[in-house]
């Protein structure tokens, strides 16, 4: 790399660090039914959960409960959480509510409801989105993630025939393919003792023809 | 495969004689453990959105561990061919790396299983230990192609493929700590265990399958010397 490579790739850093990055400061944590989203607006000293499952039901629906936690010096404002499937493409669906945020170091709710029926896909992967809004509607901060939508009643027993019959037929057909070499065998053996018997037999014919005048 | 096992190898001709024994054994265990993952095992409903097709699991767990271990007798088998050139190892690292593919497709099949419950879908593309499975599974595939287009001057290089193809075995097993995966850890450090129960459960089809690949090994080894022996009483019958 010459100097002025160097210098140029020095300058491009530099100014990605100084640039202002993105807004969103969201996380998430935990895995499966135990993932929660982490928003913020570090302004107002507020922070905000709420669990995000790796599958949803659009046959049951369900909701997301947004838990803001105040700090000491955390002021009363409305806010606005949204929830948002496909953020930013076609299909973009988005359920949100409105509630008062807390008055100093303490905790609120708002719970953005999704009724039966209003996501029917059964979708792996589907892009997710929670946001939290000044109650204007201003974005303060947003975290991705991807949700298993499905679409599907389950069995009446989970599904716990299906998976035993189709279990059973895969190791019925390994243990078919054993009992095939089984048998394989015993034919290629019983094939062996008549090659021996035949070869005796030749052996024994010559000899007896060497004895004959 | 002409040559026959000879007696050179010992646990592999205990193998030989015993595979019905360990084929019944086999079949008593898996019985055993499909009662045991359906019916008994504890439910793990933590982290799982389909907690009952999560016993799907004890029948997963126990063919993907014996299907490490065939591909780790044949990279045993294959090291010992390109040491002293013993036709016999050569043999045995064919027969278990092809034991090795049969019990990587059932376990993928388990997992396809569950993946459909769980997931939505059989297959995730996105995830690193059913891709570097995937990628297992195709490298020994590749394996008997290669001894297949080569013919008679293959075992050598198909005995280095082996050993280099080995390096994907403890590559998948460790493939959920190195990148982000999908596939649960259950038993893995950080994971939510099985408890005592699923222990035993876990542990009955660990022996059901490792015993189904000894049997089968036998077998396929026996089959092996017999051919070799009709193939040579033919010969001396055609003299």
């Amino acid at each position: 790399m010459s100097a002025g490579q160097a210098v140029l790739a020095l300058g491009a850093l530099a100014l990605l660090l100084l640039l202002p990055g993105s807004a969103s400061a969201g996380f998430v944590t935990g895995s499966g039914a135990e993932r929660t989203a982490h928003l913020f607006d570090p302004v107002n000293g507020v922070n905000v959960s709420v669990a995000i499952g790796e599958t949803f039901s659009g046959i049951a629906g369900g909701s997301y409960r947004f838990v803001l936690h105040g700090s000491a010096g955390t002021a009363e404002r409305p806010y606005r959480v949204e929830v948002v499937v496909s953020p930013g493409s076609e299909t973009e669906a988005r359920f949100n509510d409105t509630g008062d945020g807390p008055a100093g170091a303490l905790n609120t709710t708002i719970e953005v409801a999704i009724r039966p029926g209003a996501l029917p896909f059964t979708l792996a992967n589907t892009p997710f989105a929670v946001e939290l809004r000044s109650g204007a509607g201003a974005l303060l901060d947003a975290v991705e993630f991807a949700v298993d939508l499905r679409y599907k009643e389950p069995p009446a027993d989970g599904g716990l025939l299906n998976l035993a019959l189709a279990s059973a037929a895969l190791w019925a057909l390994v243990f078919l393919y054993a009992l095939r070499l089984h048998f394989t065998q015993r034919k290629l053996r019983a094939r062996t003792d008549a090659l021996e018997r035949s070869i005796q037999g030749s052996a024994k014919e010559g000899s007896a023809d060497d004895h004959n005048p | 495969m002409e040559a026959a096992p000879s007696a050179a190898h010992p646990p592999l001709d205990f193998v030989r004689r015993n595979a019905l024994p360990f084929l019944s054994s086999s079949a008593a265990l898996t019985v055993a453990t499909f009662i045991l993952a359906l019916l008994w095992a504890p439910t793990l409903s933590q982290g799982f959105s389909a907690p009952v097709a999560q016993r799907v699991f004890y029948l997963h767990f126990g063919p993907a561990i014996t299907s490490y271990a065939a591909f780790t007798v044949a990279f045993a088998y294959s090291l010992l061919y390109l040491r002293k050139g013993d036709g016999d190892a050569d043999l045995i690292a064919a027969h278990s790396a092809a034991l090795g593919l049969l019990f990587a497709a059932m376990t993928i099949a388990a997992g396809a299983l569950w993946g459909a419950a769980e997931w939505g879908v059989a297959w995730r593309f996105e995830d690193a230990r059913l891709d570097m499975y995937l990628v297992l599974l195709l490298t020994f595939i590749g394996y008997f192609a290669l001894r297949r287009q080569l013919g008679s001057g293959a075992p050598r290089l198909a005995a280095l493929y082996a050993v280099a193809g080995y390096a994907l075995v403890p590559l998948s097993y460790f493939s959920i700590y190195l990148w982000q995966s999908l596939h649960p850890r259950v038993i893995s450090p950080g994971g939510q265990g099985v408890g005592a129960g699923g222990a035993l459960v876990l542990s009955v089809s660990i022996a059901a399958s490792l015993f189904l690949f000894f049997g089968l090994l036998g077998l396929r080894l026996a089959v092996s010397e017999v051919e070799a022996r009709v193939a040579r009483l033919q010969r001396e019958a055609d003299v």
